[in-house]
């Protein structure tokens, strides 16, 4: 309960200081950069649901990102919908993508797995090329709407929205650990026949993890057309974020809801610094070389690395006396 | 009264393989029934078909009155049938006490509070004497200690059929001793129990009836003394 508590006030207290920096800061490439690192982690975490809780290793996370920033995309050009019914729809509509991605668990498992989710990116790539009405390969320009009242422009606006949806994912992705779904998922993680011969009902739990998943990074790219006023293909379906939604987790650990959330912090961050002072393709390069480090060298990430440390110096104390 | 298991006429093939040629028996409530038989005579497979891993090729199997032929391994596992594997499955990233704590959740008919879980689940440790490794992962327990925290997850679903499926291999006598005095304990609480073994010394001692499978069929049937008795089961064991 006092974890409870703890968890969301802190929660409660980043979104006002999100608020508090839109007055404060001048700069407003703090935000346009901010923005980015926020995304990361709304990313990282939903990913994190399928790849670390249940194991299975999604490598098409840009579809999600790419269906949610269309889905926002389309339907503010149709109707003009505001940002919050924007992203609840992109949403349901990358949420329901998750469901069919977690119905293929029936028969796909490990790298097929894997194979599949990368197939099913590369078929709505050519499906939105080919898609007219929102520009096709061409892309589309959007025109954000009325900067809502009380901030001072719409990228501060749309920093705080991101700031929201960051707290609002690692809230589910932590009750999904922390309630029996996510000891069910561990599970059959573990081994499906043993978990299935004790009454989880594997499939329907994948089902679930693949569709908050969906759903979580869908909500991710939502607001993406708006940051950018501008929205194509080859962007939003960028093998960059199919990359970098996996290795935030592994690079962090993807054991807990902290893992993901400091790998996109951390690779987030470096990602707008190098960029900005160096190149981007340095950035994929090094994004590359710390992951593969992490894979060989800790597996359980930094969350689990700090772990096993803080135990042994325990451990060392005890010795000690 | 009408038996609590009812095997019909199961068959199951792999590829042009028959692994089990419509296999037939009852259980009635509280047997204890032992099924022995040469490596690769079906045994497992037969589990298989009534814990729901596997689906039968032909008959069916019927569970307290219902069919449940069709029904998956998670379904079966909450109407009350459990399993303990021949080579141990554990959930190894799991610590021992979340192993029995999926089972307590998931298996349940009604949803327990956290303080009956807690209480069953130390309960099922202490009886199968792992309290001690409550909080290390089930992926660094010792052969044994695997075997014991099987038999506790499959206890934790509070079942009405356990099958084991050599729970004892690899155990020392003391140790089969041991394990034989648990088993018969969950018996006289009124658990049925389907039980695959090896070791004869155990299985005549616990069995109130038992079959041989050969070939995937079943080549005898009765108590202990008939079937140690009886000439194909000695000839299949013996060779002669």
């Amino acid at each position: 309960m006092r974890n409870h508590i703890a968890f969301y006030t802190g929660g409660l207290a980043l979104l006002c200081a999100a608020v508090v920096a839109t007055y404060v800061i001048d700069n407003e490439y703090v935000f346009f950069a901010g923005y980015v690192v926020l995304q990361f982690v709304v990313l990282a975490t939903g990913w994190n649901v399928m790849g670390g809780y249940a194991g299975y290793i999604n490598f098409g996370s840009a579809a999600f990102f790419a269906v949610g920033a269309y889905t926002a995309a389309a339907l503010f050009k149709a109707t003009e919908l505001p940002l919050g019914l924007q992203i609840l729809a992109a949403a349901v509509i990358a949420g329901a993508l998750g469901f069919v991605v977690g119905v293929l668990t029936l028969r796909l498992r490990g790298i097929f797995f894997a194979i599949a989710t990368v197939a099913i990116a590369v078929i709505l790539e050519t499906v939105v090329l080919n898609w007219s009405y929102v520009g096709g390969a061409r892309g589309m320009t959007v025109l954000p709407s009325d900067t809502p009242y009380g901030f001072s422009s719409y990228m501060r606006w749309l920093f705080v929205v991101m700031a929201l949806l960051a707290v609002v994912a690692v809230a589910v992705a932590r009750y999904v650990e922390t309630s029996w779904i996510g000891r069910g998922l561990r599970a059959l993680r573990d081994d499906e026949t043993a978990a299935e011969s004790l009454g989880v009902p594997t499939l329907r739990l994948k089902t679930l993890a693949a569709t908050i998943s969906g759903a979580l990074m869908g909500m991710a790219g939502a607001p993406y057309a708006m940051y950018l006023s501008f929205i194509e293909p080859t962007s939003v379906f960028n093998l960059n974020y199919s990359v970098l939604a996996l290795a935030m987790p592994v690079i962090g650990g993807t054991a807990t809801w902290a893992g993901p959330v400091i790998g996109a912090l951390l690779l987030g961050t470096s990602e707008q610094i190098l960029t900005v002072t160096i190149s981007s393709e340095l950035n994929v390069l090094m994004v590359g070389l710390v992951l593969i480090v992490f894979v060989v060298a800790a597996p359980q990430g930094i969350v689990g690395l700090t772990r096993g440390l803080w135990q042994r110096s325990i451990q060392r104390r005890r010795a000690q006396q | 009264m009408s038996a609590l298991l009812q095997v019909d006429k199961v068959s199951k093939n792999f590829g042009g393989f028959a692994a089990l040629t419509e296999v037939s028996f009852e259980l009635a409530q509280g047997e204890r029934f032992g099924i022995i038989g040469p490596n690769g005579s079906g045994k497992t497979t037969l589990m298989n078909c009534i814990g729901g891993a596997l689906y039968g090729d032909g008959g069916s199997i019927r569970f307290n009155g219902a069919d449940i032929t069709r029904v998956p391994a998670w379904r079966r596992a909450r109407l009350g049938i459990a399993r303990s594997f021949q080579v141990p499955r554990p959930f190894a990233s799991l610590t021992v006490l979340d192993n029995v704590n999926v089972a307590i959740e998931y298996a349940a008919s009604h949803p327990h509070r956290a303080k009956q879980m807690r209480d069953l689940a130390a309960a099922i440790l202490k009886r199968m004497h792992l309290a001690a490794k409550v909080g290390v992962p089930a992926g660094s327990l010792t052969q044994v200690e695997l075997r014991k925290l099987e038999l506790a997850r499959a206890l934790a679903t509070q079942p009405r059929v356990l099958i084991l499926d050599e729970v004892m291999a690899g155990l020392s006598a003391a140790e089969v001793d041991e394990m034989l005095e648990i088993i018969m304990d969950i018996n006289t609480q009124g658990v049925t129990i389907i039980m695959i073994e090896h070791i004869m010394r155990a299985i005549m001692r616990f069995s109130s009836r038992v079959i041989c499978l050969d070939a995937g069929t079943i080549v005898a049937e009765g108590v202990p003394e008939t079937i140690v008795a009886d000439e194909s089961v000695r000839r299949i064991y013996l060779g002669a």
